[in-house]
């Protein structure tokens, strides 16, 4: 079996435990109705991790790495509304790290921000273009660390590289069990893209596992043409780590769809806040705007 | 820092492809990858534009 394989393989890599149970997977009766699909949702959310969300995924391989690597503080780096940093903060205090977050901002704290002070880790705010402009400062940083004796692991914007793809690699396989169960097989998988982690693990592991299932990244804002070389090399280090055979780039570049990110990563725009309070009135559930209010959006596009 | 961008959305002539892309019926599985907390970054913007607009 390949799936059998790829989890032998990907079990073979350091974790450290985040997510105790399955997400669930369940229908959308209203939005469903209202888009004249059968749609489903998996929650993600739901993780159990700090707020929830796709990155703790990805940090039970991070931090497993940073634990294996004997590190002793963590860095990370995003906007202030940044839900990986917040993810990384938690997940730090759970395997008995410190943790420090540069973050693109200089707002007051609440939102995630307020939740970044609760957990108690270092937080450093700088007034910068993007977050990748606080790359260069946080390893800096760690150089620093390093000179004083300290054991610093940098992990990188979104969790995104090939060891954080891993968890997603293994969604993908949870999310084919799950749909086998329910004698479902979706058309379409579709999610918000942005530092490409969570798209590089989806691709691979809904490839091998729900193979006639179509992705569709959704583009948040990001530059197209950094995302997509960013995924790619991802995914070709991913097929590396689990000594998988190669992947057509085309069928790679096929997965992205862009123009809902309304100008800029982090921008929000009226419709998609609209679509918050309509999503929230008729499912219960809350999307985010800066990820999937947008990625939402473009289902809602797709399939009018 | 919130930007509401009042630019008329333009989505170009891919988006009419697009458009058709999911076909009805389809079965369609959405990721929700969280993201609650930054709701309340932004609340005092968002609930200023629902009283506004809706």
């Amino acid at each position: 079996m390949v799936n059998e394989r790829i989890v032998n393989k990907i079990n073979s890599f350091p974790r450290f435990s985040l997510i105790k149970n399955q997400t669930p997977i369940h229908s959308l009766e209203n939005m469903s109705r209202k888009l004249n699909i059968d749609l489903k949702i998996k929650r993600d959310d739901l993780t159990g991790l700090a707020a929830g969300g796709n990155k703790t995924r990805k940090l039970e391989f991070l931090i497993g790495e940073a634990l294996c690597k004997k590190a002793e503080i963590v860095l990370t780096a995003g906007w202030s509304h940044s839900n990986h940093a917040l993810q990384t903060a938690a997940a730090s205090g759970r395997a008995g790290l410190k943790s420090i977050l540069f973050l693109k901002g200089t707002g007051a704290y609440r939102g995630s921000l307020f939740l970044d002070y609760l957990l108690g880790c270092e937080i450093k705010l700088f007034d910068v273009p993007g977050s990748s402009s606080l790359v260069p400062i946080m390893q800096k940083e760690a150089e620093k660390l390093k000179a004083i004796g300290e054991k610093p692991f940098v992990i990188p914007v979104g969790g995104s590289n090939d060891v954080g793809a891993l968890g997603y690699v293994l969604g993908a396989i949870e999310i084919a069990g799950q749909c086998n169960k329910m004698e479902w097989q979706p058309d379409f998988i579709v999610f918000p893209t942005s530092s490409g982690g969570t798209h590089a693990g989806i691709f691979v592991g809904v490839k091998e596992s729900l193979p006639n299932a179509k992705i569709l990244g959704i583009g948040v804002g990001d530059n197209a043409e950094k995302l997509e070389k960013s995924v790619s090399d991802i995914v070709r280090n991913l097929n590396k780590l689990l000594a998988m055979s190669s992947f057509s780039e085309k069928n790679l570049k096929e997965t992205f769809r862009f123009g809902y990110g309304f100008q800029n990563y982090g921008d929000i725009h009226p419709c998609v806040i609209s679509l918050i309070a309509e999503f929230a009135q008729k499912e219960g559930i809350f999307l985010d705007p800066v990820y999937t209010g947008k990625a939402f959006f473009g289902v809602g596009r797709f399939s009018s | 820092m919130i930007q509401f961008i009042q630019e008329k959305l333009f989505l170009g002539l891919e988006d009419l492809v697009l458009k058709r892309e999911i076909p009805p019926k389809s079965r369609v599985l959405f990721i929700h990858t969280g993201g609650l907390s930054s709701l309340f970054q932004y609340e005092e913007e968002l609930v200023a534009f629902l009283k506004k607009n809706l």
